[in-house]
């Protein structure tokens, strides 16, 4: 079962070259050779709320992230991205299992992620519109739904879904859309703490 | 001097019918009546933190604002309004100074991005805004209509507002080189950067 960690974080003022030239040669290649987690995307927040720069890593299992994060290789790494960033936390994500798991390879194109808390009063009905009305739709306006999270660890909000487009044109198509307004307020009448960004490469891996 | 009044909240579950009735017949036609305040645009959020809905009043001072809020008139509509929402939250904005505001009368959608400026870099980033981030985005065909200072509420305390024909130009500007190296030099004067996409409810005339 693959799983996901989220880093975020700002860049500090005046450390953007050391940050680009730290991240490109130490931080993704040094993750990736551990084999333990391959470093998938690196995201600007074009759209939302801040940390501005998201990291994204891959690994098999929760057993191989605890390998990683818990390694001296790892720790010395993010001691040095320490003395870059601020802002910075992450969140361990497992799949929810509604959307079928993809290969771990860096992701491309542009996302748009939505999350939220389901009400516990409306489960069961979230389930059923999730399934029947909510990913078909979002596939029907373009938006490819490639990932479906819940936050093992971290803050929530605990469910978080991926979309990806190849063209933010489609993405922003979608947020006029009458029909995609009508589907939000419906998925917002079942959960609770709602946001979504929308992520563009940050050209240090995913161009 | 033009004020701003936000109202920030998300519609309780099973109430939108009786809450889009409320506001479009009692609410909005309440204050707008009293002449205190006009309420000027009611938003959706689009992309970005919620809470969902944003309601949009100008008047012409603080004063006015406050005056509102202690209308019986208000408070009753308000107290009416807190049965269909949650997650209320407010904010009064002053105008920086370095946009001239604008009310776009077509319709539009927003592009508004807000932060906390670092002091330590105040003058360039002034140098910054007048010269190049209020120009580009211009170019980039984002008509600027607003600069605010958050004078009581939460919260980043800078909030510039953007105005667009259509989400669709607004991604478009997003995926520009122009605009990511843009947000890259005012992400380094200021803290707490983020930026939402609004859309209209259709509640405001």
């Amino acid at each position: 079962m693959p799983v996901k960690l989220i880093h975020y974080w700002n860049i500090r003022h005046g450390h953007q070259t050391d940050f680009d030239t730290f991240f490109v040669r130490e931080f993704v290649p040094q993750i990736d050779i551990t084999g333990l987690m391959k470093i998938v995307g690196s995201w600007h927040v074009a759209s939302g709320e801040g940390p501005y720069f998201i990291a994204e890593g891959v690994s098999s299992s929760v057993d191989e992230v605890e390998s990683l994060i818990m390694s001296p290789a790892y720790l010395e790494l993010r001691d040095k991205l320490f003395r870059l960033v601020g802002n910075y936390s992450n969140k361990l994500l497992v799949p929810t299992g509604r959307i079928s798991e993809r290969p771990i390879e860096i992701e491309r194109g542009f996302k748009f992620n939505q999350h939220f808390n389901i009400n516990p009063a409306d489960y069961y009905a979230y389930i059923a519109f999730a399934e029947n009305e909510h990913l078909p739709e979002m596939q029907r306006f373009g938006v490819e739904m490639v990932g479906g999270w819940h936050v093992d660890v971290g803050a929530t909000p605990y469910v978080i879904f991926e979309g990806r487009t190849t063209d933010l044109s489609v993405i922003g198509e979608m947020l006029e859309n009458p029909d995609y307004q009508a589907l939000t307020l419906k998925l917002l009448s079942m959960v609770s703490n709602y946001g979504c960004k929308v992520l563009v490469p940050s050209g240090h891996i995913n161009k | 001097m033009t004020v701003k009044f936000i109202q920030y909240y998300d519609v309780l579950s099973g109430k939108d019918e009786e809450y889009r009735n409320f506001i479009s017949k009692s609410y909005i036609p309440g204050i707008n009546e009293t002449d205190l305040i006009q309420i000027v645009g009611s938003w959706y959020l689009a992309a970005g933190e919620g809470p969902y809905h944003i309601m949009e009043g100008v008047a012409d001072s603080v004063k006015s604002v406050h005056r509102l809020l202690l209308l019986d008139d208000f408070k009753k509509l308000n107290h009416l309004l807190h049965f269909l929402i949650t997650n209320y939250k407010t904010k009064i904005m002053v105008p920086t100074g370095t946009v001239e505001s604008q009310l776009p009368r077509e319709t539009n959608f927003r592009f508004n991005h807000h932060y906390d400026i670092n002091y330590a870099q105040y003058d360039d980033y002034v140098h910054f805004i007048h010269n190049e981030h209020l120009p580009t985005m211009e170019k980039l065909g984002i008509n600027m209509i607003g600069g605010w200072h958050v004078s009581l509420g939460p919260g980043p305390g800078i909030v510039v507002e953007g105005s667009c024909a259509s989400v669709k130009h607004i991604l478009e500007v997003i995926g520009s080189k122009e605009y990511g190296e843009l947000t890259s030099r005012l992400l380094a004067m200021v803290d707490g950067y983020g930026s939402k996409i609004l859309a209209p409810t259709g509640l405001v005339p």
